[in-house]
């Protein structure tokens, strides 16, 4: 008995509390519309996911010249993916979504006839930029259908925050579709305005850091949250963000606790190993963001 | 997990074939010791160990933020340590010769108040051994108003560099 104590004691404590928490239920959500099996972002990503039965699709939103919404990852055109319509390659100027009307950007550019490297399972197919509009046209036999609009705002690199939240939000009212929806954004210029609008909208983190490139803006990130000064919760309070729409590598379970109790939504991103699907599957999150759904057990 | 087995070995061990702890060690002001394994929050043996097997990387980071250097102040029993995760003061009181001590102490972020520890401590040569409960909140100077509360049990593991 007084050995057995404290090895009871210590055997609990090194599975960890995790290892004993109840299983989460999160939704399980198609990053980019389902970037492992197509096109990342394309029609046929967003029939497909519809017709798979998955339980929500995340799409990249940007904003032409003329301000029509479009579904597309970067502020600028990704030269990886896209090419001219011609076939030749975009090369290395950026091709800002910004700087072309829809018009321009339908007429010389196809994206999706690329292979893509991160994704080799994915479909290759070339296809024209698709618009809100029409991926609204395509979710509206899916009320149930879970929408989480990712807004590419990013000062100087994109038209104003504002221009996006109207647009944005005033096509998707107009629509009047039942599903269930939230936005996310990385840049609380954004956050701001379209959460004065009614939107329930999500901080997307950590925040872009590109001097120190991405490993390096997840390590101070990560850092600034422990000491306080630039922790996740501070950040979608002071932004007005309902919501954490956070990268894996830099979620922290007691965190992403405090939060829900705090009454904030969290998205966890891009999960797509099998053990991590299954791990995070686990946390209390509401929404689990993966390129391939049908990989993760919570679906 | 090699660590807190090791931890269970120690502790299961006869205290009388420990070596013997500094009966009344006379006090004074200076470094105690690194603590490896921090008691203070916990959630890294809770929570981030277990996200080794998907992406290391995390749980090393949180590793080094937990890492904690510990003085001991001027007054007996009192101590103030410091990782990038919390600062603390503590205060360990002796509960017999073989080294036990009771131990409880305040914890802040970035001096923010956050949360408190309770729980028993042994020592053994240049070894610390802790066992506490950790109540903390997700208060910090960026939400001061954020008090939901998070209670773990806790491990800690400190190395010390002699006694005082």
């Amino acid at each position: 008995m007084r050995r057995a104590l404290p090895l009871a004691l210590i055997t609990l404590l090194s599975s960890g509390c995790g290892a004993l928490a109840p299983p989460g239920n999160p939704l399980v959500v198609a990053h980019r519309s389902g970037a492992g099996n197509w096109p990342e972002n394309s029609r046929t990503a967003v029939r497909n996911a519809v017709a798979a039965g998955y339980e929500g699709i995340e799409f990249d939103l940007g904003l032409t010249k003329d301000r029509i919404p479009v579904i597309s990852h970067n502020v600028a055109l990704n030269p990886v993916l896209c090419a001219h319509a011609d076939g030749t390659p975009l090369g290395t100027t950026p091709v800002y979504i910004k700087d072309l009307t829809l018009q321009e950007l339908r007429s010389g550019f196809l994206c999706g006839g690329l292979a893509d490297p991160d994704n080799p399972s994915a479909q290759v197919i070339a296809d024209i930029h698709l618009t809100l509009d029409e991926l609204i046209g395509e979710v509206s036999a899916r009320p149930d259908l879970l929408l989480h609009f990712d807004v590419k705002f990013e000062p100087e690199k994109t038209l104003d925050a504002t221009a996006f939240a109207d647009e944005i939000l005033g096509r998707w009212s107009a629509a009047g579709l039942p599903n269930p929806w939230y936005m996310s954004c990385a840049f609380p210029e954004f956050i701001r305005v379209a959460a004065d609008r009614g939107a329930h909208v999500s901080y997307t983190l950590p925040r872009p850091v590109p001097a120190l490139g991405s490993t390096g803006g997840a390590v101070a990130g990560d850092v600034l949250g422990k000491l306080g000064v630039g922790d996740f919760i501070g950040l979608a309070r002071q932004s007005g963000a309902a919501g954490l729409n956070v990268a894996y590598q830099v979620a922290d379970r007691a965190v992403v606790d405090a939060a829900k109790r705090e009454g904030l939504t969290v998205q966890l991103w891009t999960v797509n190993d099998p053990a991590a699907l299954d791990l995070y599957c686990h946390w209390p999150i509401d929404v689990l963001i993966t390129n391939y759904p049908e990989r993760a057990p919570c679906f | 997990m090699l660590l807190t087995a090791a931890l269970a070995l120690v502790l299961a061990a006869e205290p009388e074939t420990a070596s013997p702890a500094p009966a009344a060690p006379s006090w004074s002001f200076g470094f105690d010791r690194v603590d490896l394994i921090s008691e203070e929050i916990g959630s890294f043996l809770n929570y981030d160990v277990l996200e080794v097997r998907v992406y290391p990387l995390k749980p090393v980071l949180r590793f080094v933020e937990q890492v904690k250097v510990v003085f001991r102040l001027p007054w007996t029993g009192l101590y103030v340590g410091a990782s990038i995760e919390s600062q603390s003061l503590t205060y360990e009181l002796p509960v017999g010769p073989k080294g036990l001590f009771l131990t409880g102490g305040v914890v802040t972020r970035l001096l923010f108040p956050r949360g408190a520890i309770a729980g028993a401590a042994y020592r053994v040569g240049n070894f610390r051994f802790g066992l506490s409960l950790s109540a903390f909140t997700s208060g910090s100077w960026s939400a001061p108003g954020s008090f939901q509360w998070t209670f773990f049990p806790s491990l800690g593991f400190g190395l010390g560099f002699g006694g005082p």
